[in-house]
């Protein structure tokens, strides 16, 4: 069972990403919420389990994307979690930087299902690869 | 001079539509058919609920969606994949319309030319509930202000852009 933590200020965006992938066929991944990088990393550090995976948008309060990934690469625990970042901008340099501070894929708003999915199966399958 | 030439130039209005049409296909499957078009300088809210963002830097202005309350209402529920649209709270309701508005905008910065395009910024959406509504845009520039229809209802979007020195990419 995969665990996968949605990362986003809005309730609308968290359940909409949840409906993708369920219907992709992720039903049984158990789904962690955060409101914010803050409460992400709170959540992150306290479970006792690895999260497979951390959609997390880039524009949110208190802590954002950016910060979370900084956040995320001081943390001994947390520096190799997966994070792909959500970002309603459409400029090609935009989101660069998360990718340069350490985020593993870049999703651009709006996204389909299939881009959802194509993102998160490519981190997932890095992450099973043996590790030697 | 052709005496029905819009007053301003429709470049931006005609992008706005397309990084429009191009979300509600993507999000909500379905096509928004502009159903008519209009340029004014009285910027009072077409529909009740907006969500607004405003530009700045090298491309100034705003741009602003519009929805009925009850279109907002069917969009959110369609977004949140609920089929109770009453189960929508107002919160929810907020949360749809600042997304919407806050895709349509970011998506608009990778029209423009590069060099406007990295030096703009856009803000935070700001969403507004209510009838009386007006945003006040550059004077110099009449606001293009466009009509929808799609599946589940009317809404407008709007666009008031200080001329800039490039041209939205083709």
């Amino acid at each position: 069972m995969y665990r996968i933590m949605l990362v986003d200020d809005s309730r609308v965006m968290r359940r909409m990403l949840q409906n993708m992938l369920v219907d992709a066929g992720f039903s049984d991944a158990e789904f962690l919420e955060a409101v914010d990088g803050q409460e992400a990393l709170k959540q992150l550090a306290e479970v006792s389990y690895k999260v497979d995976a951390v959609f997390c948008d880039l524009c949110m309060p208190n802590l954002d994307g950016l910060g979370l990934l900084d956040a995320l690469s001081k943390h001994n625990a947390l520096r190799t979690c997966p994070v792909i970042v959500l970002t309603a901008d459409g400029r090609k340099t935009h989101g660069r930087e998360a990718l340069l501070r350490g985020a593993t894929a870049l999703l651009r708003k709006p996204f389909t299902v299939n881009d959802v999915v194509t993102a998160l199966r490519k981190v997932l399958a890095s992450e099973e690869l043996p590790c030697d | 001079m052709n005496p029905t030439a819009p007053p301003i130039s429709t470049i931006y209005g005609d992008a706005l539509a397309e990084v429009l049409q191009r979300m509600v296909r993507t999000i909500f499957g379905m096509e928004a058919r502009i159903v008519g078009r209009r340029y004014e300088n009285d910027k009072n809210a077409p529909f009740e609920v907006s969500g607004i963002i405003g530009i700045t830097g090298s491309a100034r202005g705003n741009i602003v969606l519009s929805f009925p309350g009850e279109v907002a209402r069917k969009l959110t529920a369609a977004m949140l994949s609920e089929k109770d649209i009453e189960a929508c709270t107002r919160q929810d309701i907020s949360d749809c319309v600042g997304e919407l508005s806050n895709i349509v905008a970011g998506n608009m910065l990778a029209q423009f030319d590069e060099g406007v395009g990295s030096a703009s910024q856009i803000s935070l959406p700001s969403v507004i509930m209510g009838p009386h509504r007006v945003v006040w845009g550059s004077k110099d520039s009449p606001c293009d202000l466009m009509f929808f229809e799609s599946k589940l209802g009317t809404f407008a979007a709007e666009i008031n852009l200080r001329d800039v020195t490039c041209h939205p990419r083709e």
